[in-house]
Formats: structure tokens, sequence, C-alpha cells
């Protein structure tokens, strides 16, 4: 039987998980997943710093097992920022879990790898993750559960961005299965 | 939804999913892999004696869906130089209808071609002396929490190996 698999939101200090495979996900200054929550944007700067989302953290989970194995995984973005001015995104994986902070109504803590210590390395813009040169996220299973490390994102806003919802951006995960 | 049937000399088959997965195969007796769509037979790989490789690469778009490829193929040594022949179906919906499968074939891993044609993470019975295969093991890690406590969670990890 191929395996079932879902992509999950982690929020909260359980954390509580939210499967987010046939729906979106919004990235604001709340540590709640929603589809359409306005009540905690991420404030556009009237100076030259930087707003930004509370970070969102996704995995895979495993639901029903694979016959053999799950490996070789892979995250990535379509390559191209359709935010608009002012709005981007960075990213990075996770060995594990860390719960976003900040000031909700109006700026995250900074995703760096000295506030998500686990991250492997520093955070980079994701459109750079591309699916040619996507980011290997490192992990497998052959049983159900969560599996592999996390992809960690952040939107950063400053102050050239327009208000209002912004596009929306679609990732990706690939993985083989056996 | 497209299938493996693993046809052995001895006249006995295997249908994907049954008592044995695509690891446990019988290498040695195994004399041809089918791709099946609607239970017809849209693929068959007779080996002879070479290596069979098969991957199902599932690509995941929250919201918009999921494209299934099967990878599956030959791999053999001759002379020295490893040579492949690599098929690629893709699994086709129209609305939600399956419809019959694109097939591409290709003698070498491109991801630069076709995102779905990058190289997998080999087992040891793909790969030839020199090669680089991976190994499987679970571990188990000790993690700091979100309350800052020690927690051991069970972790399958990837050790890279070259095969003598």
């Amino acid at each position: 039987m191929v395996a079932t698999v879902i992509i999950l939101r982690k929020t909260g200090s359980g954390p509580t998980t939210s499967n987010i495979t046939s729906i979106n996900t919004r990235a604001n200054t709340t540590d709640i997943h929603s589809t359409a929550d306005t009540t905690a944007p991420i404030q556009i700067p009237t100076d030259t710093s930087t707003k930004r989302s509370f970070w969102v953290v996704t995995r895979l989970q495993c639901t029903v097992a694979p016959a053999s194995l799950i490996d070789n995984i892979e995250w990535y973005t379509d390559g191209a920022n359709s935010f608009g001015t002012g709005v981007a995104c960075i990213g990075q994986q996770g060995t594990s879990y860390t719960q976003a902070t900040g000031t909700t109504g109006d700026t995250g803590l900074a995703l760096t790898t000295g506030n998500y210590t686990s991250l492997t390395t520093d955070p980079v813009n994701v459109f750079t993750f591309t699916s040619a040169a996507p980011r290997t996220i490192t992990g497998s299973t052959s049983g159900t559960g969560e599996f592999g490390n996390s992809f960690v994102y952040q939107i950063t806003v400053t102050s050239d961005a327009s208000p209002g919802a912004t596009t929306q951006e679609t990732w990706t995960w690939r993985f083989d299965e056996t | 939804m497209v299938y493996w049937v693993a046809c052995y000399k001895n006249g006995s088959s295997i249908k994907q999913d049954e008592s044995q997965n695509y690891d446990k195969l019988d290498r040695n007796n195994l004399e041809a892999f089918v791709l099946m769509f609607e239970d017809k037979p849209v693929l068959t790989i007779w080996l002879d004696n070479r290596q069979l490789i098969w991957r199902l690469r599932r690509e995941i778009k929250p919201g918009l869906g999921e494209i299934r490829v099967h990878l599956v193929g030959w791999r053999e040594q001759t002379g020295g130089q490893v040579q492949q022949t690599l098929f690629y179906i893709f699994e086709q919906y129209n609305n939600e209808k399956e419809t019959f499968p694109i097939i591409h074939v290709s003698g070498k891993f491109d991801r630069e071609r076709n995102r779905f044609m990058n190289e997998p993470k080999f087992r040891e019975f793909e790969v030839f002396p020199g090669e680089t295969y991976y190994i499987n093991r679970k571990v188990k890690n000790t993690i700091i929490d979100e309350n800052d406590e020690e927690k051991e969670v069970e972790e399958t990890i990837q050790e890279p190996h070259i095969k003598e």
C-alpha cells in the first residue's frame, strides 16, 4: 500500500499539529495556524527596521507506513517571490521544534540560529530553493509518525510593503517511496 | 493508479503491496518487472540479469495536490562502466479521473531536464563497486524539548557507504 503522508504545521507549546496538506496556512504575528486570520497581521515598519511573522514550523508525518522506506526528502519553491515589494521569506531546516514567539499583532522574533538553535545553518531566502536546487531535508522513515527534519520559515516585511494580504505562495515537498 | 508486478523465472509473480516489498524481491530469480495501469501492463522490463531499480516519487503541494511518478529501469556494469536505462511513468489525471500515464525514457539522472529525474538514494543491491549506497539505521537521540527538558526520540538515519 502506498504510504499516507501529510504535511503538518506545528504551533504552541504542546506543540499542536495542524494538517495543512490540503489547505493554506497563514504566516502572521501569532503562533496559531489559520487559513485567513486578520487579527494579527505583520505590521509594516515606518522606519528602516524589519517586521517579521512568527516563524512557521512544518514537517512531514506518515499516518500509513510505506511498504519499505521513504527517503530522499526535498523542499522547494517556484523560485519567484510573488509576495510583492517589501515582503520576503527566509527559511531553513531544523532538527527539532522551537515554539515561535514575538509580539502578537506586531512582529515575531527573528529566525536565526541563535533563536532557533536546531537550525542546521543560517536561514536564507527560500526562493533560492527551487526544483533544480532544492533544500535537502535530512531524514527517512519506515514507519508511522513525524519524520525528517522540519522546514522552518519566516516572512519579513520592510517599509516599502503594501497593506493587505499578499499573493499566496506554494511550497513543495518531494520524496521517494519504496 | 500505476503499480508493479514482479515476475520470477519459475512463473510465479508478486504484486506491489502483497507479501514482499521492493527491497525484499529475490533479484537472482527475477525475470521481469511489469508496470500496470488499470490492471493492464503498460511497460514490461525484461531484466536479463541486470539490476532493477524502482521508486515511487511523490511531490506534494499543500492545497494543490500531489504528483506521482514511478522511476523504474535497470542498471548494469559493462567494461567497467555503469550503464542504465530509466523510465519515468507520470500518473495523469483529468479532473479526478486517472488517464493513461505519460512515459519518459532516459539514460541518466538529470534534474535540470526534469525535476523528477534526480538521482535516488541507492540501496546496496542497486549499485556496483565504487558507487555510493545508503544504509538506514534506527537511532535514539536526546533532544531538548519545548519545556527545556531532555527527551529521547527514535529516528531513522541514512549512512552513506561505498560498495567494495
